[in-house]
């Protein structure tokens, strides 16, 4: 009896996995050229076989898995023909920035442009979901694709559902990661993370115009623009440590930076996909400063600075 | 090579105190002598400073009402308005940083021009700012950690490092100006090109570099300030200790050692002094060129003689440059984004081409180009070039690395060879004969053996054409970018042909307008990449230029159009025999002079901007390959024509090939690594003695 049980579960796993095989034949052999692609092919389940600048993602993009199977294929902008054609990709997948090279890689395997960023949509969150929708449908992977989608509409939930209830996220954001120590890269509305905080309700300070990506180089005076925000930064510092900020008089002297509203987070990179958002949102759960006296000493202080008072 | 430089970087005269200081004079000299020419610029540079002091006033007041400026001084900061705030923290620093690194520049300037008795000496000229910057660049990468201790330090070791090498390789040639320039600018370019392998490589670790590449004033406090100032002050103090012995370096070394200091030392001294100088500024407010060298000449310009009236006149000015350019910047629109290191070297550039036709230069005009010993057998020589030639490609098709490491052949895959690694090899190599071209045309043209499309700028000009069509219209189609780099090199050659038949094309003078246009050119591309947009970075790696994009039609149609051009050069040896005698020997021969000097020109630049667009802007091919045909002794016109088109095609398939190999799986431009290896050699040919 034991036997036949056992043969019985025997061939149900063999067809199990006979039913599954055909599946994993058909997981597509994808170079991603552009690091959105890369992490969103492997959020959906198809791991890329080669990806550019794998190093530099590994340092750039915070703790975003990528396994060791992956073959780093050169950099971005001119990345190493011979070697991509080595791993006879079935798909080959780039950013618009790329497409320069798109004759080329062409002759190897189908190239797919796939867009994280556009000029004709203003809210780069938007155009990331309908990217990630693209690239799900491209790979065959539409049920991955409408979760992972889900998903990150539910952390930003979490997001929304942690910051409020806090008086001070009442306030717009800063977000910045700082380019030297009087500059920094000012994340605008039309940047992913930016797009992602104003779906989960949390306004941006931030009201220059920017780049395509989102940002914008500006120096540390120009977040005097909105007294009222709270700074949030994200690492790495192109400086040894925050220490070295008290040099900077007017960083000090910021109304966020005297009533610490400042939160820096850990390494995670500006122009990613959805993994990189959700990654995002998570650390900004996590580093969010509990609610507690600061908010009074906030408001106390506000008035001073407004200049009511002799 | 060697004795073709030691023609040209020797003194053309012996350098005693006399001749040297009449030989830097200016036109402004033979009007005012001594005392009242002192008197006179120290005037003028005082008067230009105080204009400028009270144009910033009218900008702080019109921040805020000057009755209100104590008070806000006064009050702690705690207690201030937004408006009050910015006008403490970062209007008055900012102007107060202008004056004080424009000082500090003036000076540095002045003090390497006298140590080393030389009119061109500057921190961009002897590549200290670009050492001090791959220094920076190299640290950040490496050892971040140093950067705790003081990124000055970093600098100055570059910069001592840098400048350190430029004097070595000068003083093998007299220290002649022509060879401290010379060896300036290969290290500065050296230094740019590993700067940019570095940037292409590690874009992201070296964002913060950027900006301090493009310098910029921007100050939100004054912790720079209250660094800037006793360092500054101890400076000038050591300056005024030693300034009466070094004054005594223009009469000359026994002078100097009968006032009882060794003249070794002094010199070393004082160019430590500049280079601690240069690299504070760097440290602070990143690189800011130009200054250094033009209020030095300014002061000299306007008529100060003596050592100590000369510097303070050239801290005056240095200041007045800074900042006139500040207040510009405030008024362009779009405020406060424009990078004042970048800008201040866009602007003085017309002001530096002005200095430069205007200042008289210690140097006989070159006329007689040497022509080098003449093989007996030039045809045989060119049997061994072709011998090498295939085995350049052998090496460039056959040898390289994939996943599993070397292979010979892509094991077997010949379409692999056929598909991508021939059209590399192709672009490779017509690129470098269209430089080698240029180069002879150039060369002979000028009847300047150390003329190239990159020394003369035309290369740059070429870039500043493409840089300019990249901003305002980025999706240009190549024969459209061919076209505006033609324009622009067409532009810049008329314009040096113009400006330098006066000087009969010295050297020296041909050789500092094409340092101002690469300056121009590095100035765009630094202001480009400061701004941070991700654009800028395709714009760095389609500046350096790359054999990346070539298909094999387009191997096979340039290999051909650089063939072509080399036939149409044919016809014309008699007239690059002829030219390099000067105008009157040649047109006694019957030369027209315009037509002949039009066609090679319309020639050359078709050729630069081609050979631009392939491998970028600074390759040193169109130097080297003529070079390295008449030191194998191929002297003849048509004989070097050929001889140097097989060096320069020779030398571009290695670079190509180690370009792509050296750093596998990312590669490095051909353009850079040719660029790499043309400097190398030409350091080794200046170090050696001939």
């Amino acid at each position: 009896m034991a036997v036949v049980t056992r043969l019985i579960t025997a061939s149900l796993l063999w067809l199990g996995v006979m039913w599954a095989a055909p599946v994993w034949a058909a997981l597509p052999r994808v170079v991603a050229l552009d690091w959105a692609c890369a992490e969103t092919a492997q959020a959906l389940g198809v791991t890329p076989v080669g990806m550019s600048q794998l190093a530099d993602y590994r340092i750039w993009s915070g703790e975003m898995p990528m396994p060791d199977s992956v073959v780093d294929v050169g950099l971005r902008m001119e990345s190493n023909l011979e070697l991509i054609r080595a791993l006879q990709p079935d798909l080959i997948l780039i950013s618009p920035m790329q497409q320069g090279a798109e004759p080329l890689l062409r002759r190897i395997a189908p190239v797919h442009t796939v867009a994280f960023n556009s000029e004709l949509q203003p809210d780069s969150y938007l155009q990331a979901r309908l990217a990630t929708r693209e690239l799900a449908l491209l790979l065959g992977r539409e049920a991955q694709g409408e979760s992972l989608l889900r998903e990150t509409e539910q952390e930003l939930q979490q997001l929304r559902h942690a910051l409020v209830g806090d008086a001070r996220t009442m306030r717009p954001l800063y977000l910045l990661r700082f380019a030297d120590r009087r500059h920094g890269w000012m994340l605008g509305r039309n940047s992913l993370f930016g797009g992602g905080l104003a779906a989960a309700g949390i306004p941006l300070a931030w009201q220059q115009s920017t780049n395509l990506w989102g940002f914008t180089t500006a120096p540390l005076t120009d977040l005097m623009a909105e007294p009222e925000a709270m700074i949030i930064y994200i690492a790495p510092l192109p400086f040894p440590d925050m220490d070295a900020l008290a040099d900077n008089q007017l960083w000090q002297h910021l109304p966020a930076v005297r009533q610490g509203r400042v939160v820096g987070l850990p390494q995670v990179w500006l122009g990613n996909g959805l993994p990189s958002l959700r990654y995002f949102s998570r650390l900004l759960v996590t580093h969010w400063p509990q609610p507690g006296p600061l908010a009074a000493v906030a408001t106390g202080a506000d008035r001073l600075i407004a200049g009511e008072t002799h | 090579m060697s004795h073709h430089l030691d023609a040209l970087t020797e003194p053309t005269r012996p350098s005693t105190a006399t001749q040297i200081s009449a030989g830097l004079s200016l036109p402004a000299d033979k009007k005012a002598r001594s005392a009242t020419g002192d008197t006179r610029a120290l005037v003028l540079a005082v008067l230009a400073l105080v204009l400028l002091l009270a144009l910033a006033l009218g900008r702080l007041t019109n921040e805020v009402p000057f009755a209100q400026w104590l008070e806000i001084l006064s009050r702690p900061s705690q207690q201030l308005s937004l408006e009050a705030l910015l006008w403490r923290f970062t209007l008055l620093p900012q102007l107060t940083i202008a004056v004080l690194v424009g000082a500090a520049l003036g000076a540095a300037g002045t003090l390497l021009q006298q140590g080393l008795r030389n009119p061109l000496a500057a921190p961009e000229t002897l590549g200290i700012q670009g050492g001090g910057l791959l220094a920076l660049a190299l640290v950040v990468l490496y050892q971040p950690l140093w950067l705790t201790h003081g990124a000055e330090w970093v600098a100055f070791a570059g910069g001592l490092l840098a400048a350190g090498l430029v004097l070595a390789l000068a003083a093998r040639r007299q220290n002649s100006p022509l060879a401290l320039l010379l060896a300036g600018m290969l290290v500065s370019l050296l230094s740019g090109s590993l700067l940019t392998i570095l940037l292409l490589n590690h874009d992201l670790a070296l964002v913060s570099l950027l900006a301090m590449n493009a310098g910029s004033l921007t100050q939100d406090g004054w912790q720079p300030v209250q660094y800037l100032w006793p360092r500054l002050l101890i400076v000038g103090v050591l300056t005024v200790l030693i300034a009466r012995p070094l004054r005594l370096l223009e009469v000359g070394d026994q002078a100097v050692r009968s006032f009882g200091v060794s003249p070794a030392f002094l010199r070393l001294l004082t160019m430590l002094l500049a280079i601690y100088l240069s690299a504070t500024v760097v440290s602070q407010v990143g690189v800011i060129s130009f200054v250094a060298l033009a209020a030095p000449l300014l002061a000299r310009m306007t008529g100060a003689q003596r050592l100590l009236p000369r510097l303070i006149c050239a801290a005056l000015f240095g200041s007045a440059l800074l900042l006139v350019t500040d207040l510009l910047v405030a008024w362009l629109p779009g405020g406060g984004e424009w990078a004042t290191g970048s800008l201040v070297a866009l602007l003085g550039a017309p002001l530096l081409f002005w200095l430069v036709l205007r200042v008289r230069l210690p140097e006989a005009p070159a006329t007689v180009v040497s022509l080098g010993i003449r093989h007996p057998h030039p045809h045989r020589l060119l049997w061994g070039i072709g011998v090498l030639y295939l085995c350049g490609l052998v090496l460039g098709l056959g040898l390289a690395r994939d996943a599993e490491g070397w292979s010979w052949f892509a094991r077997g895959d010949w379409s692999l060879i056929a598909q991508w690694r021939l059209p590399r090899v192709l672009a490779a190599l017509a690129a470098g004969g269209m430089l080698a071209l240029a180069g002879v045309l150039i060369q002979r043209l000028t009847g300047n053996p150390l003329a190239s499309p990159e020394v003369l700028g035309i290369s740059s000009s070429c870039g500043l054409g493409l840089i300019l069509l990249g901003l305002f219209y980025p999706q240009a189609s190549r024969p459209l970018q061919l076209l505006v780099a033609s324009l622009s090199a067409l532009a810049l050659l008329a314009l040096l042909l113009v400006w330098s038949r006066r000087a009969q094309f010295a050297p020296l003078r041909l050789l500092l307008c094409g340092m101002t246009v690469t300056a121009l050119f590095a100035a765009s591309q630094s202001l480009v990449l400061g701004s941070g947009d991700p654009r800028g970075l395709q714009l760095l790696s389609w500046m350096s230029g790359s054999t990346y994009y070539v298909t094999a039609e387009m191997g096979w149609s340039l290999l051909a159009v650089m063939i072509l051009l080399l036939a149409l050069s044919w016809p014309l040896t008699r007239w690059l025999e002829l030219l390099p005698l000067g105008l009157v020997a040649a047109s006694s021969f019957g030369v027209d002079p315009a037509r002949s000097r039009l066609v090679i020109l319309l020639l050359a630049a078709v050729l630069s901007a081609a050979s631009t667009l392939l491998v970028g802007p600074i390759s040193f091919i169109g130097l080297l390959a003529p070079h390295l045909a008449r030191r194998l002794g191929f002297c003849r016109a048509r004989e070097q024509l050929l001889g140097a088109v097989g060096c320069g095609m020779l030398v571009m398939l290695v670079a190509d090939w180690a370009g792509r190999q050296w750093l596998f799986p990312d590669q490095i431009p051909a353009g850079l690594m040719a660029s790499l290896l043309g400097g190398g050699y030409f350091m080794l040919s200046l170090w050696r003695r001939g």
